[in-house]
């Protein structure tokens, strides 16, 4: 079996960004309202750009906040040897829930990439 | 959603063509319309990383040059996969055009040579090209001490005897040196003194270069010269791996520091160390790292020190105001590592976003305790033990405010065991590349 490196991935989804950073921009210049940011952005080495497009791992965008919670927290609990098990123990259960809550506020990728519905979602959600 | 993995890979680059028509609204703009101009000094997981956040998180307000001297970056990231011909160097050659069309990051090749001015610098290359900006950022890399015997000049000579530690014609170097080795010979490599990049990266080669010799070859030695008292990192994978499946292989040699390699006229090498003399067909010397080149030259590094110290809460340098080092080349005590440049760039990104905002408010963002109690980065990897099966470890860092340095969360590390490789992280460690390939350069 040949392994691939995945070199031609497309890049779908910045205008996306553009939307959300915008929408939650205010009248600063350069937004640095959003607390979580940084830390979510931690999850996006394996987890995609900001939680999408992920290449194989958990898409962590837009499943409900609770759902994200309820899983990172039961990993904080697990004996389980698993690397993302080892992971989730590096954030406390407040870092969780904030995680929790950017994620679920990002719109969830479709197989048509259509975005519509995840904007208002988003908007309504801010 | 979509999971995208390597099974995928073929129908998902049929796809690109068609999903081509990428948005392009973080172009660059006209220069006079920006927040504020930075320069980034290295184009690897840390420069690619902070060039692309940058321009996202500022909503393309900030102007953003990254300078690299060669024209792509080579990963070292599964680069010793190339030793055994698993992978092939192209598939490792990451491009900066995405960088530049999707985000709008300006990118020039070149090598750096000075950084001049107080609050407006200027950035100098060596083809007399400059770039105005605010703030410089350095993400160089490493570079190699001295290896008495290999001195030629100013510089080390590689060309008979490898490092193979910056990939690219180095790895490609190795791996046919590899390939001339007849049944029986020696490949001998040498350790660096730690901290130095990838910190597995040693003991995975040695396994690399083993099942290499064991199936290729039939029969051959590979002696690994350590010269810390004991193996590093996931010290039981390691062991394991040496005293079992390679044992009539691999011969490990602790406390065994290299003093000089002498190449003979009848083209025979020999490490001469502290506990011996070493004669090889090969051998790979990975010599001890310091931090890049400009980082010195500008004198960011205290006498004495290999990296550079720096503020965790942004990775500016504790010597020059305005001036960051992020990835390999600073001394914050995390593991250097492409993972781990990825995400120091990201709160390098932050600080730097928020610097800018604070400078028209009384507030101080960068150290708003909000901010400062969930500063993480993180690190992953995945070794490769055999032709098919891999180990993992996993690190969580913290930032902690009376030390005023990034901590490991104890919990947080972990190694694989039972079993310590498998074919399942094999198969995991190319969704893990690529999505930090992806999540970097793209």
């Amino acid at each position: 079996m040949k392994y691939s490196i995945n070199k031609f991935k497309p890049v779908l989804y910045v205008g996306l960004f553009f939307v959300i950073y915008n929408s939650i921009g205010t009248a600063q210049a350069i937004d640095v309202i959003e607390p979580a940011r940084a830390m979510a952005a931690q999850c996006a080495q394996c987890h995609g750009m900001e939680g999408n497009n992920s290449e194989g791992f958990d898409d962590l965008n837009g499943e409900s906040p609770d759902e994200i919670y309820d899983e990172l927290s039961e990993m904080l609990d697990s004996s389980d040897n698993e690397l993302m098990e080892h992971q989730a123990k590096g954030y406390t259960q407040e870092q969780i829930r904030a995680l929790a809550n950017y994620f679920a506020r990002q719109p969830k990728m479709t197989d048509s990439n259509s975005v519509g519905d995840e904007k208002k979602d988003q908007e309504e959600d801010d | 959603m979509t999971q995208i993995n390597r099974r995928d890979f073929i129908k998902l680059s049929g796809a690109s063509a068609a999903l081509a028509a990428t948005p392009s609204i973080l172009k660059a703009q006209g220069s006079s319309s920006f927040e504020a101009r930075i320069a980034i000094v290295g184009g690897g997981f840390a420069g690619a990383t902070l060039a692309k956040y940058l321009r996202l998180w500022s909503d393309g307000k900030i102007q953003v040059t990254m300078i690299d001297k060669n024209p792509d970056h080579v990963s070292c990231v599964l680069s010793n996969l190339i030793l055994n011909d698993r992978l092939q160097l192209d598939d490792i050659t990451l491009s900066y055009t995405p960088l530049q069309d999707n985000y709008g990051v300006i990118v020039k090749q070149g090598l750096v040579n000075d950084v001049t001015g107080g609050d407006v610098k200027t950035v100098h290359l060596d083809n007399n090209d400059s770039i105005i900006c605010d703030y410089v950022v350095l993400a160089p890399g490493i570079e190699f001490i001295d290896i008495p015997g290999l001195k030629s000049g100013d510089t080390n000579n590689f060309d008979l005897v490898p490092h193979a530690w910056i990939a690219g014609s180095q790895t490609e170097l190795l791996r046919d040196q590899l390939n001339t080795m007849q049944k029986g010979d020696t490949f001998v490599m040498t350790v660096p003194l730690s901290p130095y990049r990838c910190p597995p990266g040693p003991y995975e080669r040695a396994c690399v270069v083993a099942d290499y010799i064991k199936r290729v070859k039939g029969e051959g030695k590979v002696i690994v010269l350590d010269p810390h008292p004991e193996i590093t990192i996931e010290k039981e994978t390691f062991e394991l791996a040496f005293n079992g499946i390679y044992k009539d292989i691999v011969t490990y040699v602790p406390n065994a520091k290299l003093n000089s390699i002498e190449i003979k006229s009848n083209g025979e090498k020999l490490a001469k160390t502290s506990v011996g003399d070493y004669t090889a067909k090969v051998i790979n010397v990975i010599p001890t790292h310091k931090a890049g080149k400009i980082v010195e030259d500008l004198g960011l590094l205290p006498i004495g020190e290999r990296f550079a110290p720096v503020d965790p809460v942004s990775y500016e340098s504790t010597e020059r105001t305005g001036v960051y080092v992020i990835g390999d080349s600073n001394n914050s005590g995390q593991p250097k590592s492409g993972h781990m440049a990825n995400a120091q760039a990201k709160v390098c990104a932050d600080a730097i976003i928020r610097t800018i905002a604070s400078k028209t408010t009384s507030e101080d963002f960068v150290h708003d305790p909000a901010r400062l109690k969930n500063i993480k980065t993180n690190s992953a990897c995945y070794s490769p033990i055999t032709y098919d099966e891999a180990s993992w470890l996993t690190a969580v860092f913290a930032y902690e405010t009376t030390e005023n340095s990034m901590k490991l969360v104890t919990d947080s590390f972990a190694t694989s065991h039972s079993p310590h490789w498998s074919n399942e992280n094999f198969e995991d460690m190319f969704d893990w590349a690529n999505s930090l390939f992806s999540n970097t350069f793209r």
